[in-house]
């Protein structure tokens, strides 16, 4: 449903606004709480901007290298009992290459500037 | 639910029974620092003697791997006995307190959050990470039989195992957790002299001042092993803030630790063995914080820490995985 202004990003970027403002005036304990719920804020703004297409692409990826069909979910849990197992330990780089790509844009959302400078491919 | 003085006049009970009729607790303080133990700390006054302490109330989490606030308190007393530069343990709570499971300890000062102590140049001297190799070594020629309940502790036994038996519990799938224990488990080095180890020793957790370390604290991960794991621990990428280019936990490079460890008498160090237990150390970090996220979702404690918690493990999963494939040091 369609809703009137302002739009969940300006919603949140306000309630960010806030704490950012409120932040600094609370005495040590909550000032550090306010500081995670500012961090938080910011996780849902990226998460809310990023494109969906990021899991699609992960999900072909993932079938791929699995050699079965499914989703996200049911093939990430397929993946972690072939690396348990020892399924995939002749194609250990390609498996952690695979990983580290979805990792990555994990981290994008989370916290952008944690990336080393050069992010691998 | 019971208030702050429900609380208080409960800590001055639990004083008195102890220390005499006459005694009382004044100048009671809470510090904010999260996690899932309430601590506070107040002046114990009898007589003419007025004492700062420390109160930890510990309760015991399904699913925890961390020791209860008795084998806490029975560790800290051992190392304690040993003149490690640990809190004194002075007394424990029991039934007839209704404080549930907790202890007393000393107040020790000091400063004890990490972003300070390595901005100080007065804290964060040349010398330390030296210290610290020596604080280690003293701690890890402790014997161990005062704790030898510790060898029943998951990760005494096989600290592998342990993670991803937790793993399992929690529920979620994280595929780089899974690489970093397999990767674990493949270059599994031969067993070594099990060795009594704090198991999350960093400057997150100890209290320091210009002289040096005043007080190791949090001892809930102590449990025995490879004096590796504690040497990696210490030096994974997490714990080095600002300086990752510095391993010894942002103070200098690995050897300033390892030199002062053996120095101090500390067996010889396979500085490869420590690299290892640095990866086990990132895979046992992202490990806890998918814990924190499980206590959150599932509603045994909430709140904002434990859910930036479960959003953090991907931070430490990259780590992880650019230190698998050596583009991380």
């Amino acid at each position: 449903m369609a809703q009137y202004q302002p739009d969940l990003n300006d919603v949140l970027r306000t309630v960010r606004a806030f704490l950012e403002d409120v932040g600094p005036r609370l005495g040590e304990g909550d000032r550090y709480q306010a500081r995670v719920a500012t961090f938080l804020v910011g996780v849902a703004e990226r998460e809310l901007a990023s494109a969906e297409g990021a899991d699609r692409a992960f999900e072909a990826r993932l079938a791929g290298l699995l050699g079965v069909p499914g989703d996200v979910a049911s093939l990430t849990g397929s993946l972690c009992e072939a690396i348990r197992s020892g399924e995939l330990d002749r194609r250990w780089d390609e498996t952690v290459a695979l990983v580290l790509g979805d990792v990555v844009e994990k981290v994008k959302i989370v916290r952008p500037d944690h990336l080393a400078t050069k992010p691998r491919p | 639910m019971s208030t702050d003085a429900d609380v208080d006049a409960s800590y001055g009970r639990a004083v008195r029974r102890r220390f005499g009729a006459g005694a009382r607790i004044e100048a009671v303080t809470r510090p904010t620092l999260g996690g899932a133990n309430t601590t506070v700390v107040f002046d114990i006054v009898h007589g003419a003697t007025r004492r700062r302490v420390v109160s930890r109330q510990t309760p015991t989490l399904i699913g925890s791997p961390f020791l209860n606030g008795h084998q806490q308190f029975e560790v800290m007393r051992a190392v304690h006995a040993q003149g490690l530069p640990v809190p004194e343990p002075l007394f424990e709570y029991d039934a007839v307190d209704g404080l549930g499971e907790g202890f007393v300890v000393a107040f020790t000062s000091g400063e004890t959050l990490p972003q300070r102590i390595l901005r100080s140049k007065e804290l964060a001297r040349p010398e330390l990470a030296g210290e610290l190799g020596g604080l280690l070594a003293q701690l890890h020629a402790c014997p161990t039989e005062p704790v030898g309940f510790l060898a029943s502790v998951a990760d005494s036994c096989d600290p592998l195992a342990a993670q991803r038996d937790r793993m399992d519990i929690y529920g979620e799938p994280h595929p780089a957790i899974e690489l970093g224990l397999r990767w674990l488990e493949r270059h599994r080095p031969p067993g070594t002299a099990k060795r009594l180890l704090h198991g999350d020793f960093r400057v997150g957790n100890l209290l320091v001042d210009a002289g040096g370390v005043r007080g190791v604290l949090d001892w809930e991960c102590s449990h025995f092993g490879d004096v590796h794991e504690d040497l990696g621990w210490f030096c994974a990428r997490p714990w080095r803030f600002s300086r990752p280019d510095l391993a010894a936990g942002g103070l200098g490079p690995r050897e300033a630790l390892l030199d002062g460890y053996e120095a101090a008498g500390g067996r010889a160090v396979d500085l490869a063995r420590v690299r290892y237990w640095e990866v086990f150390a990132l895979t046992r970090w992202a490990v806890l914080n998918v814990m924190q996220a499980h206590g959150h979702v599932r509603g045994i404690r909430r709140g904002l820490v434990f859910a930036a918690c479960g959003r953090n493990a991907s931070l430490v999963e990259y780590d992880l995985l650019m230190t698998l494939t050596g583009d991380f040091d």
